[in-house]
């Protein structure tokens, strides 16, 4: 949570706290099982070392890792000279300013995650169907394998878009249905269909070559998420042409809400494609 | 202070001169006077000496629970009512995204004033998750039993990660309290950490 910049060397754990960027015990962790005292302070540590009475800092003997390691401390440290002044704490967002939002992000774990997210929550569509493409992104649509994972009953799992009795999958109703292809096919949209949704999502991206590739992206699920909806719920039949239809309709209301440099665009866009 | 007839004479005295020089009254009848360990018949005489009501430990004050020892969960039990009543009273006729943004914004703020000071009970903050849960996935509808769609520990991450950014109210229950220990530790100067 917070790093420190020596200077006394009074304040600091040597081998547990964050200092000049660096955190020995996780560096040199066979080194770290040798110390007698794992919470001396880095002035002790220091001044220890300089008059030469590594037995008192370490069970000897070490084994020959550890002594490795134990030289390549040695040089860090001959580096370092001590100064008498306090050691200036500050946190790992680089300030010595505390704020409660950036110690929750910090104590919050989060990893590395694919750039989808990011358009998502960028991109200009309504709430709604953001919404619905994070549960799309998540798989927790509840398309059929995702009701007959959860126990529901029904007299059949297969996607109801094509003839092919397939298991209705997120990836096979959106990307690689027989009728999504079409529906893409007739926008001018073929990209390379993998079988990993994220790839699929960057492949489209790459085809696209638009600013606003995700609200394309979006509506297009959506279209599709509707024309199966009604099919199963209000009995209505899918065609290609309704599907269109739809998509272009919502795609001209986002022309409202999309920044003022890309109206144009995505009109043209749109008068080109749909 | 000390339950001493004197002291509180001269209390009422130096209250009273500051009403008169800046003309703002302490209101007695409102007023609330806490014995600790002092016994009956002396707190009469002393709040009618002092002209205000009888009061005991725990008790409110200013929206949080005061008491010598540490709150017990029945403490914060205004608080999680709180969160149950704003429950049915928010619309039901919101999309998903729509009560997604309500659950984010009005029910995980409820608790931040009092998580500012007090490290809630674990049971205190599972009956909020309880609430919180309940609306994202179901409405206001108590009885519904609709399956929630995505793991609460997902729906729990930032926007910029997996999650849909509703607060984890530990985590910052933690960061919050945090911040007392970074005014503390860096002698700021504020009244309290004077004191201490």
């Amino acid at each position: 949570m917070a790093s420190v910049t020596i200077m006394d060397g009074y304040t600091s754990f040597f081998w547990s706290d964050i200092w000049n960027g660096r955190l020995f015990s996780s560096q040199f962790p066979e080194l770290f099982s040798f110390a007698k005292d794992k919470h001396i302070s880095v002035q002790t540590f220091i001044s220890m070392l300089a008059i030469e009475e590594p037995d008192e800092l370490f069970h000897l003997p070490l084994s020959t890792q550890a002594y490795g390691q134990f030289q390549q401390l040695n040089s860090i440290i001959a580096n370092i000279t001590l100064q008498a002044r306090n050691d200036v704490w500050s946190y790992i967002w680089n300030s010595n300013i505390f704020t409660s939002s950036k110690a929750y992000l910090n104590l919050i774990s989060t990893r590395q995650v694919h750039s989808a997210f990011k358009w998502l929550w960028k991109s200009s569509c309504q709430a709604k169907r953001k919404f619905f493409f994070w549960l799309l992104l998540q798989d927790r649509l509840s398309t059929r394998d995702i009701l007959k994972w959860r126990n529901m009953e029904l007299q059949c799992y297969d996607c109801v878009l094509c003839h092919l009795c397939t298991e209705e999958r997120l990836m096979h109703l959106f990307f690689s249905c027989p009728f999504s292809m079409s529906c893409k096919n007739t926008l001018g949209l073929a990209p390379m269909i993998f079988d990993d949704l994220f790839q699929t999502l960057s492949a489209f991206k790459l085809h696209l070559q638009q600013p606003f590739f995700m609200e394309i992206i979006i509506y297009i699920c959506w279209a599709i998420w509707s024309a199966r909806n009604d099919n199963i719920f209000r009995g209505l039949q899918h065609s290609i042409a309704s599907c269109k239809a739809s998509f272009r309709r919502e795609l001209t209301q986002i022309k409202f809400r999309v920044s003022n440099n890309l109206k144009t665009p995505l009109a043209q866009w749109i008068e080109h494609y749909v | 202070m000390e339950a001493d007839a004197r002291q509180l004479f001269f209390l009422k005295a130096i209250l009273n001169s500051f009403a008169e020089s800046t003309g703002l009254k302490v209101n007695y009848s409102e007023s609330m006077m806490v014995p600790i360990n002092v016994s009956d018949e002396q707190l009469d005489i002393l709040a009618q000496t002092f002209g205000c009501s009888k009061g005991s430990l725990p008790f409110t004050y200013i929206g949080l629970p005061l008491s010598i020892t540490r709150p017990s969960v029945a403490d914060y039990w205004p608080l999680v009512s709180k969160c149950e009543r704003r429950l049915s009273s928010v619309s039901s006729f919101l999309n998903e995204a729509g009560r997604l943004q309500i659950t984010n914004a009005v029910l995980t703020a409820l608790p931040t004033y009092a998580m500012c000071t007090f490290l809630l009970p674990k049971t205190v903050i599972k009956q909020i998750d309880k609430f919180r849960k309940h609306y994202l996935w179901r409405g206001s509808d108590m009885n519904s039993k609709k399956p929630a769609k995505a793991a609460w520990p997902l729906v729990c991450l930032p926007k910029d990660s997996v999650g849909l950014g509703a607060l984890n109210l530990y985590i910052q229950n933690v960061s919050l309290l945090l911040k007392q220990l970074h005014k503390f530790y860096n002698n700021l100067d504020i009244p309290w950490v004077q004191l201490i």
